[in-house]
């Protein structure tokens, strides 16, 4: 009974919570979840390896390496052959082996799809000066558990952040992503969240649709601050180097 | 003092464990545990409002009758919901054509047909549909209008009708001049009248015109008009009204539809109900009137047709919704029928400001859009919004379901199909207003259904032919009393049909010959049977307010001497010897009022004598919802329902395996109970909050297809996971739940022929094997997989799982990772996606949370379906596996073949080893492709194999001869150059075989 009369006060405590904090309040939390600007910050680069598990059983390897402020390339093995997706903070390009094999410049499309997946620090770090617009609209579940819905909004564009209300981590992330000539809605939820140099680090990100898992990034190292040149996130050929 | 407060502290403690049960198992937690869309969209349904962004035609948005609002991006191809938390009838939709993101939307249809279901006041959006808010009204039940002042956003008008079956002064014409934070009633009406349409003088917004509209319904009766009904003006921005009366009918009016022509704002058009109906023009904003044209287009149903709109550029053309959509090319002197291949009944116009002929209308049957002002349509196959009345189901193995609608007639269509279910796979049963459509249970192919009124015909889907088999009065009268919507119900044998007028008809031979196996079951109440004067100022009796009439029938599965009816005027009969005496049992429910419909009948499978039945007493303005249970035929009664639980309520089932498990539909949506309805579960996640009319549980397939009435039809899957949640608040941490053993075949992806994104596409079942568990917590730290082990203990494959509080399905691989693949510098190969599929047997899973183990197991068993013997399954296997090692050993081969060219070129060693390198270099060009190319690339060893390989992957029974002697000769010249390469490879390179593969092996698992 008593253990009951507890957990009353405790969901009435939250719920009071709920309907008192503001915009500013939930981002300082979750920044500090993450493990604070500063480490968030201290981090140079990122080696993220790990598998995409799709439907049917069917598996790619990838290992996605970021630098600050603006580069990415995920490198994935298909079938015995290199997938690459790459941006250098100006270009995007790719290399498809079953388009041929050859690295292949891509269009606008892409280029802000990189630029987003470049950010090392997301949307809730330096918001202001990256061009967000955020705000607060309301609380949703999120797989059992209450989190803050936020808007952002840069050029016209929106997407919604739900930062968990207990954890104060990144559960879900829901935007428009445009692939291959089409626009589809994109749910990112994540968890299984491990410290990575101080910095809390989702190791699995479920891609749905409709609240169905499309696809599973299961992440199995993350190294940060690795050396890496910045001539890896090149078109080949931009830098002089052969590919 | 102390008592006092012991009780105070009691009750706050029962109160919070009340709080905190219902709270152990929330809806969210049901995860993907939810129903799916099946569609279709093939007839789509009623839309009631829509409006197009002037000047950016290719947003749209459609309001629902009891279906929300879709929202189109790309001018129709394709639609979204972007309304579903909210209440899916819609009133009108209303864009501020100055700032287009903002969208004002009124809930409640005012089309106040029999069935029409009801709003919760005004929400606005102000990012385009992203995110809503009330903006307050919320007890107006109903919303036709809204204008915006022209000069200034903040203000705005919302014309209300207001409640269709009760008296009430939340109706009027509504004034805010603070963007909807408050509001005053301008124009109140009375308890019985309110606003239906609006209109601000472009040039001077203090010049307004509002229209007052008199009606009520009951479950027996419709009436329109009254004497404050009519046209009002204000010359004050609306403080205070004048009634007009220049030129207009005298006498009580109806509704009155208005509208003004942009291009000439003193030319304003009004279509008024009357005791003669007309169109009426008035060439000085509104002060005079003439009347014009006088006939069908303004004379029929004007409380279901009432909307005139004025083409923007062309101050002689307007349209005017009816039956037929009409338009005027002389300023309402005479009227044409347009858009004749659209369904009838037209309910919304949009004309594109730049181009006359480019219009947009919303039907009973959807959305069409024309280029020629109607001359040729083309139909929105994509807004799967039908307003279905029931559901059956039959037993075929992917079964289907059958169902009909409102004003779009009677279908039947797959359950699920690979690739998703098209418009196409429905197919058309029979027409008029569809309700009950019901496969006999010994053969599918042989169909009843009905439209209104107690037509009942009966199809036979083989042949095409059809019968009328409707009985007929034998009791002296000329007519039957049918419901609208009159029960055709299947007993538990084949052949066994119930169908009921006031009396109850039964037929042993599939409705060849019937029996009258009941006296009048209902109150045959004179007072509610004057349906033939129905309408008020404009006669309507179409059968929708035909009542005293049995409506829900139920022969018990245990005992088929019971059989339980329900009527519309609120008597609840049963009888207990096969229909020679009967029992009303209504009056011993306490707490429901007498006289309240009752929806449904839902006798036990467990138990004689238990019975649970739904009752709505709407139409008497009673929105409250009732659910009663007995066990004892009906002596005596529990009401179920709690405050968890909103909307009158239209059907109960109990689950035939979990008595506790109970599913109800109510016109706010689908609710579920774990505990025999103490407490409920409002299924919101992916679920529209629409009516949910009709449940039917598919014992076979472990489904339940639902019925909505505003959503078309969806089907929850996989019941049997239901049945197996533990709700208690001492639930483990995680629950496993055995998985049902796979079948081994292949999902068959199925799939369309490049048909574009213009047809809505139903969702399909899984194929997958399905692993369910429910977890107490949300996992959210550490790493958290499930691994599937033969029964050896041998890893085969490990799985992401996920971690969602409640319940969660993992699809199973069940088949070996796909092979190591030789490598290629120039382009992909197809065909070695995965490995082998598991051979039969007993395999174990385990989920390892955070390093806590919990394990069951799955079988893999043959597929007997597929015909294949054991020793072709056995030869397919094992072939797989030949193939599985050959294509390993190549990609090996290849890999230490690449290795030492790279190192020879690295070290420049392939100048003083010239020989050697061109061999290696030769070697590798008859291993892989080397020659740039795509899909049309070269084709070498690797190639060849694994196109081999995916051949006989995809198929689980016999390998054809061919492919097995092909097999060979690629295994012949496997070998033959993997001697070759270890000849070229010795002493240059220190990796052994061996080693070369557990490197390329552990790089495969990351």
């Amino acid at each position: 009974m008593k253990t009951l009369f507890v957990s009353a006060l405790f969901v009435l405590a939250s719920t009071l919570s709920l309907s008192a904090i503001d915009l500013d309040e939930i981002i300082a939390k979750a920044n500090a979840a993450r493990g604070g600007e500063k480490a968030i910050k201290s981090i140079n680069t990122l080696v993220q390896e790990g598998t995409m598990s799709m439907a049917q059983g069917f598996e790619l390897n990838f290992t996605q390496t970021t630098k600050r402020p603006d580069k990415v390339r995920m490198d994935m093995s298909f079938q015995g052959s290199a997938i690459v997706q790459a941006f250098d903070g100006t270009t995007a390009w790719g290399i498809n082996p079953m388009a041929g094999g050859k690295p292949e410049k891509a269009g606008s499309d892409e280029v802000k799809e990189m630029a987003d997946r470049a950010d090392i620090d997301g949307e809730l770090i330096d918001w202001k000066s990256k061009g967000y617009a955020l705000e607060l609209v309301g609380s949703e579940d999120i797989d059992g558990s209450t989190a803050y819905k936020i808007k952002a909004t840069k050029s016209e564009e929106s997407s919604f952040i739900y930062i968990d209300a207990v954890t104060w981590l990144l559960a879900k992330i829901e935007r428009k992503m445009s692939m291959m000539g089409q626009e589809a809605d994109v749910e990112m939820v994540f968890s299984n969240y491990q410290e990575v140099n101080g910095v809390q680090m989702p190791m699995l990100v479920e891609m749905r649709n409709d609240g169905n898992t499309m696809m599973s990034m299961t992440y199995s190292s993350i190294k940060a601050n690795v050396d890496v040149p910045d001539g890896r996130f090149a078109f080949p050929g931009d830098d002089g180097s052969k590919k | 003092m102390r008592s006092c407060a012991l009780f105070c502290a009691a009750a706050l403690l029962c109160a919070s464990a009340d709080v905190l049960a219902q709270q152990t198992f929330t809806t969210g937690m049901l995860g993907v545990l939810r129903p799916r869309s099946i569609g279709p969209a093939t007839m789509s349904g009623r839309v009631s409002d829509l409006d197009v962004v002037n000047g950016k035609p290719n947003i749209i948005y459609v309001g629902a009758a009891a279906g929300g609002i879709w929202k189109s991006i790309n001018g129709g191809v394709s639609f979204e919901p972007v309304f579903d938390d909210f209440p899916q009838s819609i009133g009108t939709i209303h864009i501020d054509q100055d700032h287009p993101d903002t969208v004002w939307v009124g809930t409640g249809e005012s089309w106040t047909r029999n069935s029409v279901s009801y709003g919760k006041g005004l929400y606005r959006t102000t990012d385009a549909g992203k995110t809503w808010t009330s903006a307050g009204l919320d007890s107006t039940e109903r919303i036709s209008m809204v204008a915006i002042h022209p000069r200034n956003p903040s203000i705005v008008f919302v014309a209300a009708p207001g409640p269709l079956f009760h008296d009430s002064p939340h109706r009027g014409l509504y004034r805010t001049t603070d963007f909807g934070t408050s509001w005053t009633n301008v124009l109140p009406g009375d308890m019985r009248t309110g606003c239906t349409d609006v209109l601000i003088d472009p040039q001077d917004p203090d010049r307004m015109l509002a229209s007052l509209w008199t009606f009520r319904r009951t479950p027996y009766s419709f009436v329109s008009g009254g004497p404050i009904g009519g046209i009002y003006s204000s010359n004050d921005a609306g403080k205070t009204w004048q009634k007009v009366s220049a030129g207009l009918p005298t006498g009580d009016i109806g509704r009155v539809a208005l509208a003004r022509s942009p291009k000439n704002p003193n030319l304003i058009f009004a279509s008024i109900e009357a005791k003669e109906s007309g169109m009426f023009v008035s060439t000085d904003g509104g002060k005079s009137w003439t009347r014009r044209y006088t006939g069908s287009a303004v004379d029929i149903r004007p409380f279901y047709f009432s909307r005139i709109v004025c083409d923007p550029s062309n101050d002689s053309i307007l349209y005017k919704c009816g039956i037929n959509l009409y338009r005027s090319d002389d300023q309402g002197n005479i009227f044409s029928v347009t858009a004749n291949s659209a369904h009838s009944d037209h309910h919304a116009v949009w004309i594109d400001p730049k181009n006359s002929e480019h219009i947009i209308i919303g039907t009973d049957g959807g959305v069409y859009e024309s280029f020629n002002k109607g001359k040729s349509v083309r139909f929105y196959g994509n807004l799967p919004i039908g307003q279905f009345y029931h559901v059956a189901t039959d037993n075929r193995t992917a079964f289907n379901v059958y169902g009909g609608l409102q004003d779009n007639g009677s279908w039947a269509g797959p359950s699920s199909k690979p690739g998703g279910i098209a418009n196409g796979d429905w197919k058309f049963v029979g027409g008029g207003d569809g309700f009950y459509v019901v496969p006999d249970r010994g053969n599918a192919d042989i169909v009843v259904w009905e439209s209104q009124g107690g037509n009942i015909v009966r199809n036979n889907l083989a042949t095409g032919e059809e019968k009328t088999i409707a009985p007929k009065p034998d009791d002296g009268s000329l007519k039957l009393r049918y419901n609208w919507n009159a029960p055709i119900v299947r007993g538990n044998r084949a052949g066994v049909l119930f169908v009921a007028s006031q009396y109850l008809y039964k037929s042993t031979n599939a409705g060849e010959d019937w029996k009258r196996i009941s006296p009048d079951l209902t109150t045959n109440d004179s007072l509610k049977l004057g349906q033939d004067d129905n309408g008020g100022l404009t006669l309507d009796n179409s059968s929708a307010e035909n009542h005293c009439t049995i409506f829900t029938i139920s022969e018990s599965q245990r005992d088929s001497l019971v059989i339980w009816a329900g009527t519309d005027d609120g008597n609840i009969q049963i009888t207990r010897d096969g229909g020679t005496s009967w029992k009303n049992v209504a009056s011993f429910i306490q707490g429901v009022p007498k006289g309240s419909w009752v929806t449904c009948v839902e006798p036990s499978v467990y138990q004689d004598g238990e019975c649970y039945v739904t009752l709505d007493n709407h139409m008497y303005g009673d929105m409250r919802t009732y659910v009663a249970h007995t066990t004892d035929y009906g002596a005596t009664w529990t009401t179920l329902a709690t405050s968890a639980v909103t909307g009158y309520a239209h059907v109960v089932r109990q689950d035939h395996s979990n008595p506790k498990l109970l599913f109800l539909g109510t016109e706010d949506g689908l609710f579920l109970s774990f505990s025999g309805g103490t407490s409920w579960l409002h299924v919101t996640s992916s679920f529209p909050r629409t009516p949910v009319r009709d449940l039917e549980l598919q014992d076979n397939q472990n489904a339940l297809a639902i019925a909505t009435h505003g959503r078309s039809l969806y089907i929850l899957d996989n019941v049997d996971v239901l049945r197996g949640i533990d709700v208690s608040a001492d639930q483990a941490p995680v629950t496993v739940i055995k998985p049902k053993p796979f079948m081994r075949r292949y999902a068959n992806s199925g799939g369309g022929w490049f048909g574009g994104d213009a047809d809505y596409v139903g969702q399909s079942k899984s194929q997958a094997p399905l692993l369910w568990y429910v977890l107490r917590e949300k996992h959210v730290k550490g790493s958290f997989v499930i691994r599937i082990k033969d029964a050896s203990g041998t890893v085969i494959r490990t799985l992401p799982a996920s971690g969602r509080k409640g319940v969660n399905m993992v699809e199973l691989a069940l088949s070996y990772q796909a092979p190591l693949s030789p490598k290629s510098e120039v382009g992909g190969v197809f065909g070695t996606f995965s490995g082998p599929l598991l051979p039969s047997g007993r395999y174990t899973v385990e989920l390892d949370k955070a390093g806590e183990i919990y394990t069951t197991t799955i079988d893999v068993v043959p597929d007997t379906t597929l015909g294949h013997s054991a020793t072709d399954i056995a030869l397919q296997y094992q072939t797989m596996q030949a193939m599985y090692e050959l294509y390993e050993q190549l990609a090996v081969t290849t890999e230490r073949v690449q290795v030492l060219i790279k190192q020879l070129e690295s070290t420049h060693d392939s100048l003083g080893n010239t020989t050697v390198f061109n061999a290696l270099v030769e070697l590798n060009k008859t291993l892989v492709n080397t020659k740039q190319g795509a899909v049309t690339g070269e084709e070498q060893i690797r190639e060849k194999l694994a196109g081999l390989y995916g051949e006989v992957n995809g198929y689980l029974g016999r390998p054809g001869a061919m492919q097995l002697a092909l097999l060979e000769e690629l295994r012949k010249r496997i070998m033959q150059a993997t001697n070759e390469a270890e000849k070229l490879l010795s002493g240059r390179l220190t990796e052994s075989r061996e080693q070369t593969f557990a490197r390329l092996k552990s790089q495969s698992k990351k």
